[in-house]
């Protein structure tokens, strides 16, 4: 059975990966909450407090990090609460 | 199993050009890529592609993409090449997911950024070290922060930096900035950056974050020390080969070599384009050219094949 997932990003405009995830999910049909940390700028020491690191994209599936675009450790999370 | 005339690895400037000229000639084509991106997507500002004077890489990536779409051609995004085989006609390839049968390949896989391979480097990633200046300028509003690597990418992040870093150090091995004097001259220009040449970073250092960087100047042989709270790291690339090595004959730098002329590789009716093959000038304009190129010996090849 599907477990609830939710998935937040926190990117930039200027981001080239974020934009790699962001359209990564979108093209598996996944929805997700984006925290666009240009428009956000108070939300950066939260990001930094969660993932324990600057570099973004951060991407949270449910209680998993994962820094920067990496297709096997999303597939895999995603997997794991039946998303994909 | 899905059959093709062409499949085409690599959704960068070469894959991509590939792409246009391979479905114009009408041959039956699949472009299979990680993602569309390349060292172009990655690039804050592109001065040297005719037409556009000035030009995001991402921006520019995606008026590539549109053109390609508009074109009869299959894509698969998101699913990477593992390994190639050579069929009695034709070849086999075989991604994580799937098959694809093919009479001949363009590899444009392109190339990934190097690292440093130093001390405390990967330690210090997303502490401070970052290889993604699009990414990850902003986090370093008014501090202090390094680019190691004098060629144009290296000179570009160093002012694109200009825009947040209160102060830049631009750290090259060599005794001489690499990157276009157009760029060098602009870098000159600008008091808040410092160029450091004969650097030989030898550290980073820090407690939960990064410090310090640590180098030995090449010719006094003295170690010196810079005080950042970060670093970009932009020393060039290695080419995306790996899935090929054994397979395809490669030089002393991993990259593909090629027949200029035809861009075949040293495997009949395997081609290759852009930053992966052995052409010494990584360029956008040059990646695109070959892509051409190799589309073209590709589909000469094909119509061979057939007769």
């Amino acid at each position: 059975m599907t477990e609830k997932v939710k998935i937040k990003i926190y990117s930039s405009p200027d981001c080239s990966y974020c934009y790699v995830v962001k359209d990564y999910l979108s093209h598996q049909g996944i929805g997700f909450e984006e925290i666009d940390l240009y428009e956000q700028p108070e939300k950066r020491q939260e990001m930094e407090e969660i993932s324990k690191q600057k570099n973004i994209p951060v991407l949270i599936i449910n209680d998993e990090i994962i820094i920067g675009w990496k297709k096997e450790k999303i597939d895999e999370a995603l997997k794991k609460y039946g998303t994909i | 199993m899905a059959q093709y005339d062409l499949i085409i690895l690599g959704g960068g400037p070469a894959g991509i050009t590939a792409g246009i000229y391979a479905s114009r000639k009408k041959l039956k084509t699949l472009l299979i890529t990680k993602e569309f991106l390349g060292q172009v997507g990655l690039s804050w500002r592109i001065e040297n592609y005719p037409g556009f004077p000035k030009i995001n890489g991402r921006d520019l990536l995606k008026l590539f993409h549109n053109h390609l779409v508009q074109n009869e051609i299959t894509i698969q995004n998101y699913e990477e090449v593992i390994k190639i085989e050579k069929l009695k006609v034709g070849f086999k390839l075989k991604t994580k997911e799937k098959e694809y049968n093919s009479l001949a390949i363009i590899i444009a896989t392109g190339a990934e950024l190097k690292r440093l391979n130093i001390k405390n480097e990967e330690r210090f990633i997303g502490k401070g070290i970052s290889y993604c200046l699009t990414c990850d300028e902003k986090a370093f509003e008014n501090k202090k922060v390094a680019v190691i690597g004098g060629g144009n990418t290296g000179a570009e992040a160093a002012i694109s930096l200009l825009k947040f870093a209160s102060e830049i150090y631009l750290l090259e091995y060599l005794d001489h900035l690499t990157c276009d004097e157009i760029l060098k001259e602009e870098i000159e220009n600008q008091s808040r950056i410092q160029i450091i040449t004969n650097a030989e970073v030898l550290s980073f250092e820090g407690d939960g974050e990064l410090k310090k960087i640590v180098y030995q100047e090449r010719k006094t042989k003295k170690i010196h020390e810079i005080e950042t709270a970060g670093c970009f790291i932009q020393i060039g690339v290695m080419p995306n080969t790996e899935f090929v090595k054994g397979f395809i004959d490669l030089n002393e730098k991993r990259e593909i070599m090629s027949n200029l002329k035809t861009m075949e590789t040293s495997h009949k009716g395997i081609f290759v384009a852009g930053d992966v093959c052995d052409f010494p000038f990584k360029q956008i304009v040059v990646a695109v050219g070959q892509g051409a190129s190799a589309a073209l010996s590709a589909y000469s090849y094909i119509k061979e094949l057939n007769n």
